[in-house]
């Protein structure tokens, strides 16, 4: 993927670039707002991770200006203002994800797959997901594994759909909280963990093969293997 | 109605109209005894004098001299009318010019009606006489006409009736406009005062710039608004560059963490040590946003996004997220709360505020225990419950749980910061909402009650 990061502090650029690097993305560097503009208009890339506190441009204005000539290049805002309004506020303006620092650079990167995906023209649309012998039919509202059909919650079916449009990629589990509950929160314990062991109970009959994976420290994965 | 008996405007109005009504009433006093009091009295000391003269004349030349007296007082008389009336002491009349009398003497002044006929035309006379029992039987009225007295007098009494009706009206009325112009004018003050405290430190009182009294007040009461503000946004800036320059090392001490995480390789003992220093960092990170959005919660920078909700709906929402914790804890987690239930809140600081409570009540409450999760409505409001049948919570605990980083004494050993309770705190405040907590006998009820003129 190719990558534009807009940032000002040098030393946390320098880590975002390695780590993004890493994962095998191409990843361009500016620490100016109205630089930032400018590549972005004149370039394409897959993805762009926006500091908000900027020199020169705000980052919120770097993101209407952008969003103002048709742009649709996937945003992820990144910023030390990390209360839920600002979210809000972030998302308002035209992002497509807010994160605030610090972060974990797994979920930074976490988040920039799903969102680079965002934009690729998938089937998005499809109403049944199917992962191994996994069936999700989500305008039926049932889950099938191998043709059995196994009893969700709502929930739980929002939390495997989320999964299963995921697939292969890793989800951490402030996305699973910020895509499946309707509410900006904070949970003091880590409840998550909780569901997902629940799903992972029923979608698992005995002698079947595990399709959700965790990734320690990060999240959680669905594949086949 | 006590509040309108209590209130100033109503008190200046009573008293304006009460002042007002008093001095017209003296004004009408003084003009009725000029003019009436006073005129009667000098007619009554010359009726008084002249009964003392003819009193005189009959005793020293008997009843004839005085009836002479009486006829030439009445032809002659100067200015006021002259009346008489001279009776033997067999009841003869000597001489009259009264019309009547009372049949027996009555010893003193008094008011007789004297009408006269000239020419057949009634004239009104009113006549103060003095009627007197001379020592030899010979009784004697003398008295003189009153008669614009008295009818000055009547007038002035409906005369009275009628301005002091009209100056009540008048005095309550003026009143009224006064202490509303007086009341409006505090009213604006105290909207200031309340628009400040609720956090939109920008208010300030208008001023009319006619200079008077509430013009100083307002500018007094402005520029301490002003110096206030100053303050408080110099506290703000210090306290979100603190948090902006704390947040980016700290961004930075996890990047450095995780490059040495993955450096470490086989290294397992590396790994550990990486991962555990990155574990700690990252609950750093998370009290210090907590903290930032307590700040931004007590001091009303926050702004409440209010939206109606289904209460029961928040409810089950909160109940379903910690199900699968209770499970794991072997706690009854039951719901009691009836549709329908709509309010107006904010969403996502209630629902936080309640996921703290429960995540509380499931850390301290213990396995094997009961939490009811409620929503009533109350006379002071919706009232938003977590009761817990554990171990409850000390009275003295109670006041200082949402003190910052305090921890309850039976906290050792339970994961947390300190922080929930007042976020929780925090979240009713901006609410306008109590949080009160109280023995359930076993156990600890937190409630939330949100007044519902908040909830509009």
């Amino acid at each position: 993927m190719q990558i534009l990061l807009v940032e000002d502090d040098a030393a946390l650029a320098a880590h975002i670039m390695a780590g993004v690097r890493e994962a095998g993305h191409v990843v361009e560097h500016c620490a100016d707002g109205r630089d930032a503009l400018v590549r972005a208009t004149c370039e394409c890339y897959d993805a762009i991770i926006l500091d908000r506190m900027l020199p020169t441009l705000d980052g919120l204005k770097v993101l209407a200006a952008l969003r103002a000539t048709d742009d649709a290049t996937p945003v992820l805002i990144l910023s030390a203002l990390g209360d839920v309004d600002e979210r809000v506020r972030g998302l308002r303006a035209g992002g497509d994800d807010y994160m605030a620092k610090p972060f974990a650079m797994s979920e930074l990167l976490a988040r920039l797959e799903t969102l680079a995906r965002r934009n690729a023209p998938v089937a998005e649309a499809a109403s049944v997901l199917r992962v191994a012998d996994l069936e999700i039919d989500l305008g039926g509202h049932t889950v099938t594994r191998a043709g059995r059909r196994i009893p969700l919650t709502l929930r739980e079916l929002r939390i495997v759909a989320y999964l299963a449009r995921n697939a292969g990629r890793v989800v951490t589990r402030t996305m699973l909280l910020e895509n499946v509950w309707d509410y900006n929160f904070d949970p003091q314990t880590n409840i998550i963990d909780q569901h997902i062991s629940k799903l992972r109970q029923k979608i698992t009959a005995e002698g079947e093969a595990d399709l959700i994976h965790t990734v320690r420290g990060v999240g959680y994965t669905l594949r086949a293997e | 109605m006590s509040r309108l008996l209590r209130s100033l405007s109503f008190r200046l109005t009573l008293i304006y109209a009460g002042l007002f009504c008093l001095s017209v009433a003296l004004l009408m006093g003084a003009g009725y005894w000029l003019r009436v009091v006073v005129p009667m009295d000098q007619t009554r000391h010359m009726v008084e004098r002249e009964a003392q003269t003819l009193r005189a004349i009959e005793e020293a030349h008997g009843i004839g001299a005085t009836a002479e007296a009486l006829d030439r007082r009445a032809q002659h008389s100067d200015g006021a009318k002259a009346f008489h009336a001279l009776l033997a002491p067999g009841g003869h009349v000597v001489t009259s010019n009264l019309p009547g009398w009372p049949a027996r003497s009555i010893e003193r002044m008094s008011l007789i009606e004297a009408d006269t006929f000239v020419d057949g035309v009634e004239i009104d006379y009113d006549a103060l006489v003095l009627d007197q029992m001379l020592p030899d039987g010979t009784r004697l009225l003398v008295g003189r006409d009153v008669e614009e007295l008295t009818s000055e007098a009547e007038i002035l009494h409906f005369a009275a009736i009628w301005i002091f009706g009209v100056t009540v009206v008048l005095g309550l009325g003026i009143g009224w406009l006064m202490s509303l112009a007086i009341g409006r004018r505090i009213e604006a003050v105290t909207l200031t005062a309340r628009q400040v405290m609720e956090g939109d430190l920008t208010g300030r009182v208008q001023v009319r710039g006619s200079g008077d009294d509430f013009d100083r007040l307002g500018e007094t009461l402005n520029l301490m608004l002003s110096r206030i503000e100053t303050l408080f946004q110099a506290v703000q800036r210090v306290s979100d560059n603190a948090a902006h320059e704390l947040r980016t090392p700290l961004a930075r001490l996890i990047g450095r963490l995780e490059r040495l995480e993955q450096a470490a390789g086989d290294d397992l003992t590396m790994r550990v040590a990486a991962s555990d220093a990155i574990v700690e960092a990252n609950r750093l990170q998370q009290i210090l946003s907590a903290l930032m959005r307590i700040s931004r919660l007590e001091n009303g920078r926050h702004p409440l996004e209010l939206q109606r909700t289904d209460v029961v709906q928040l409810l089950e929402d909160l109940a379903e997220f910690y199900q699968p914790e209770a499970e794991r804890l072997g706690i009854e987690l039951v719901l009691s709360a009836r549709r329908p239930l709509v309010a107006d809140l904010d969403l996502d600081l209630v629902f936080q505020a309640l996921s703290n409570l429960l995540d509380n009540a499931l850390k301290h409450a213990g396995a094997g225990r009961r939490i009811e999760i409620s929503a009533t409505r109350r006379p002071e409001g919706l009232d938003l419950s977590v009761r817990d049948d554990g171990p409850g919570l000390a009275a003295d605990e109670a006041r200082r749980v949402t003190e910052q980083f305090y921890r309850g004494k039976g906290s050792g050993g339970v994961p947390g910061d300190g922080l929930g309770l007042s976020m929780v705190a925090a979240i009713a405040q901006a609410h306008g909402a109590a949080l009160e907590f109280a023995d359930a006998q076993p156990g600890l009820r937190v409630s939330l009650v949100i007044p519902e003129h908040r909830l509009g």
